[in-house]
């Protein structure tokens, strides 16, 4: 077992970890997380300090004694012409897809749990969809955690050639039903010229456990992407999502919804840079707080100089179901062109009142009442999920989650 | 002065300090008034004794000094400056008098007039305002203070310069300075608190409703105390006053700072109304020159029901770093901020508000809008907090950008925190640009495409200038008209 810190001792550590965990593996993937490892030396464990750490305290991770652990990831579905794997399982075509293009999106400046990722590597997803393949049904990434105080790193990496369309699902989960494991998980989405993915990212970790994932994409010319990213679980959560809107038409549609209890805390980071002209994006991130949690939302939507005509929304409603609870907003804008349309929005309140009321009129007791408001608040979210079987089961999950008190304080 | 320094020290940092002053040549009767570059506790006794004050400021100023000396410089902002060097700044500076200044309008930058004769100020003031007879400015200011004075004693209301407050009031001084920006609040506040050298203070005593708008337009102007002022405004029960700062005077300083600090403090059922329109000097089309200015206003609502409100137009300026803030304790507080801020050519602007919600049932309001051109950048930065006993708080927030030009950058950081479910908190921003139709029509009807800009900047501000006293409302109109100058082809 060893602790996480970023001074130079663990950078032994990690070195002897490598070869009795991921054994050496091919010359391109050892340079990769040597490189990383120099990287998570460099940039070390972040604090309250930083602006970017700010109101999330890592101390417990930093606090906590782990025991890295083999990425196994479960994945199907896709049908004809998607391929789909892991790296131990990949031809030599798809290897240098990887050698090319892994790392370059989701860059470990200013991100050390990415750089610990990567300084860990061992198994890695891949989703490639070929040019102008229409995938025939979902994939679907299962991402289990390892046991006790595992230190998980799953790493995806999505591939969408020209005109490509797909539905990837990613999922993750702990065994433990306690589990004080700590997963630190990257995912990097290339959406190619004119493309149509959805990415769906669920994660309902251990209550116990740590989770910190980062999303990464790049959408080309005229391409679409639509990302939902759920938060059900751990007991500490950050999720850094971001995508570069790279080519004109290019169009991102970010949906989120976190549900928070007990004293879970969880922290959600947006960035999309608007890097061309003509392009679009919408992000609604949705809060649902209860008991003594904390959620944070840090939106940031970047104007790049010369990036006329675009076209920006974003939203963060949070509703406050307990006394307790505390949420910190910051929707940002950053912009560099004059000629654009951008907004941004973020509301904090609790149930509407008139609302209750009228249900109640119509003699839905309080309890009721208030569970109904909070799923159609937690609707718009889940409405926009495209596959059906995965939709219905988050409604039921949410659902099951709703605290039971929410109306009669109202 | 030089001897005062020689018989209060004997160091070698004196004696330096000595040395430099003989380099520069301090040897007439006006030089003898300004201190040497650098600070030092030699400098702060020397400010603090040329001020005549009682002993418990110069100890305020001494602890703000070496609590100053253990703090970095912050750089969060958005805005990119060279590094400020603190011992190349001269702390005390006694007004610039005719010797410094131009002889006569002849002299002054064209420009200058130029930008005078649109803001309708008449030749007298403009010859004022230019620096060209600046002691009869003073003069003039000061009959003009003593006018009312009378009036505003009869009623019990103080409004005197920060120096003869600490002499002529020095309990209501040590009470209520720094109660709401303490010296150690920030690195430019204990700066200030280290060097202020004057400012305004005003005293409202119970039930009093200050007759007139109180204003620092020309003394501050006039008195070219520029760099480091401090104000104190002290509303007490049910008292009500308007107060207005206004920085018109250009400075032809070159990256002067400026770092001030105002305190408010309004009590039970009071309110203080407190209206900015800056407008100092914003460097020139490259850059070059200009103001810093970072100043640190805050106001405290400390009884129930009371209110303050913040209204400024910031058009000037190299850099603008402040954020005007509430701390709204007294239950049923308001506070309210309403802004424009506008930045064209090289000017930066970091601004905005805090918002503390304490009490019960408080609210705050914030319009904030938004102007960038030329290169400007213009940000919007405010903390909206509501802190777990502030029960029924409510807060709406909306921040307009506008931009002109597609070299300029605008950009909305807003932080909202909340810790009690029964606040509403609210924000919206939006970013939008003068559409081309919209000068088009007004060109096809005879407005130029230079008025027409202007008309709709103004509109886009309406809601911000209606809460400013009519004769700032005007200025600040014709302000903007000017500072947008050129900025649209």
């Amino acid at each position: 077992m060893s602790r996480i810190t970023a001074a130079p001792p663990a950078a032994t550590d990690f070195e002897a970890l490598h070869l009795r965990i991921v054994g050496e593996g091919p010359d391109w993937i050892r340079e990769f997380r040597t490189n990383a490892r120099s990287r998570f030396v460099l940039e070390g464990l972040p604090h309250h300090r930083m602006e970017a750490w700010r109101n999330t305290n890592i101390a417990p991770i930093v606090a906590g004694l782990f025991e890295p652990a083999c990425s196994t990831p479960e994945i199907s579905g896709g049908g004809e012409g998607v391929w789909t794997g892991r790296l131990s399982q990949a031809p030599e075509k798809i290897l240098a897809l990887v050698r090319n293009n892994l790392g370059s999106l989701a860059d470990a400046e200013g991100h050390p749990f990415t750089a610990l990722n990567g300084s860990l590597l061992n198994e890695i997803t891949l989703v490639v969809l070929p040019e102008g393949c229409a995938a025939g049904e979902p994939v679907t990434i299962g991402h289990t955690a390892g046991p006790g105080n595992s230190l998980n790193v799953p790493r995806t990496l999505i591939l969408a050639g020209e005109r490509a369309i797909g539905t990837i699902i990613e999922t993750f989960e702990g065994t433990e039903t306690e589990g004080g494991y700590f997963t630190s998980a990257v995912t990097e989405i290339f959406c190619g010229k004119d493309t149509d993915v959805k990415y769906c990212r669920v994660q309902r970790e251990a209550p116990g456990s740590f989770h910190i994932g980062r999303v990464q994409a790049r959408v080309e010319q005229g391409g679409r992407l639509h990302t939902a990213g759920i938060a059900l679980g751990a007991a500490l959560d950050r999720e850094d999502a971001g995508v570069i809107l790279a080519g004109e038409g290019a169009s991102c549609e970010m949906d989120g919804l976190f549900l928070t209890d007990e004293s879970r805390h969880v922290d959600n980071r947006t960035r999309i840079v608007h890097a061309v002209p003509n392009c679009r994006s919408r992000q609604v991130y949705k809060g649902i707080l209860s008991d003594r949690s904390t959620a944070v939302f840090v939106g940031r939507v970047i104007v790049r100089p010369g990036a006329q005509h675009t076209d920006a929304d974003q939203s963060n409603p949070n509703l406050l179901l307990s006394d307790d609870t505390t949420v910190y907003t910051r929707p940002q804008l950053e912009i560099y062109a004059d000629d654009v349309r951008c907004t941004h929005g973020a509301t904090v309140g609790q149930l509407d009142a008139d609302a209750l009321f009228y249900l109640r009129s119509r003699g839905i007791d309080p309890d009721e009442a208030g569970r109904l408001l909070v799923k159609g608040f937690a609707g718009e979210i889940l409405d926009r999920i495209e596959v059906p079987s995965l939709r219905t089961q988050l409604e039921s999950e949410v659902a099951g989650k709703l605290p039971v008190t929410s109306g009669s304080e109202g | 002065m030089s001897d005062q320094i020689k018989l209060e020290r004997n160091s070698e940092a004196a004696e330096q300090l000595a040395n430099r002053e003989y380099k520069y040549g301090f040897v007439t009767d006006i030089e003898a008034d300004s201190a040497p570059p650098g600070l030092s506790e030699e400098i702060i006794r020397f400010i603090s004794a040329k001020k005549e004050e009682p002993e418990f400021m110069l100890e305020f100023r001494l602890k703000a000094f070496r609590h100053w000396l253990t703090l970095e410089e912050p750089d969060w902002a958005f805005v990119n400056y060279p590094a400020i060097d603190y011992q190349q700044i001269v702390y005390y500076s006694a007004p610039k008098a005719q010797g410094d200044g131009p002889q006569s309008l002849d002299e002054v930058d064209p420009k200058l007039l130029e930008t005078y004769a649109k803001l309708g100020i008449p030749l007298k003031e403009q010859e004022i305002l230019a620096g060209v007879v600046a002691v009869d400015a003073v003069f003039d200011s000061v009959s003009v203070a003593t006018t009312f004075k009378g009036k505003l004693e009869e009623l019990g209301i103080v409004f005197c310069s920060f120096s003869e407050a600490v002499k002529e009031h020095p309990d209501l001084i040590r009470k209520y300075l720094g109660s709401v920006v303490p010296y150690t609040d920030n690195f430019f506040a204990a700066l200030n608190a280290a060097v202020f050298t004057d400012g305004s203070f005003v005293y409202i005593p119970k039930g009093v409703r200050c007759p007139m708008e109180l204003s620092t337009y020309f003394r501050i102007n006039a008195a070219n105390t520029g760099q480091f002022e401090r104000t104190l405004i002290v509303a007490d029960d049910d008292a009500y006053v308007s107060y207005l700062e206004g920085c018109t005077a250009p400075q032809r300083d070159e990256n002067q700072l400026h770092a001030a600090v105002v305190e408010l403090i309004a009590a039970e059922n009071s309110t203080i109304k407190y209206s900015t329109v800056q407008n100092w000097y914003p460097g020139d089309e490259n850059g070059v020159g200009g103001i810093y200015n970072f100043v640190t206003k805050r106001g405290k609502c400390a009884g129930a029901n009371s209110k303050i409100s913040w209204t400024q137009v910031e058009t000037g300026s190299s850099i603008t770093w402040k954020y005007p803030g509430c701390i709204l304790q007294g239950d049923n507080s308001v506070g309210e901020f309403y802004s424009v801020a506008l930045t064209n050519n090289c000017q930066q602007a970091d601004t905005g508000t805090k918002m503390v919600h304490i009490g019960k049932n408080t609210r705050s309001t914030i319009i904030s809008k938004g102007i960038s051109a030329g290169r400007g950048q213009n940000t919007y930065r405010g903390l909206v907090k509501i802190l777990k006993g502030a029960d029924g708080a409510r807060n709406y927030s909306q921040c307009d950008s506008m931009l002109l030009g597609d070299r300029c950058g605008a950009h909305t950081f807003p932080y909202l925190d909340v810790q009690n479910r029964t606040a509403t908190v609210e924000h919206e921003a939006s970013t939008s640009k003068i559409g081309e139709d919209q000068i088009f029509y007004c060109q096809q009807r005879g407005i130029s495409a230079e008025d027409a800009v202007s008309m709709i900047v103004n509109g886009f501000c309406k809601e911000v200038f209606s809460e400013l006293p009519m004769e700032f409302a005007v200025e600040a109109q014709k302000l903007l008209g000017i500072s947008l100058e050129g900025s649209v082809g």
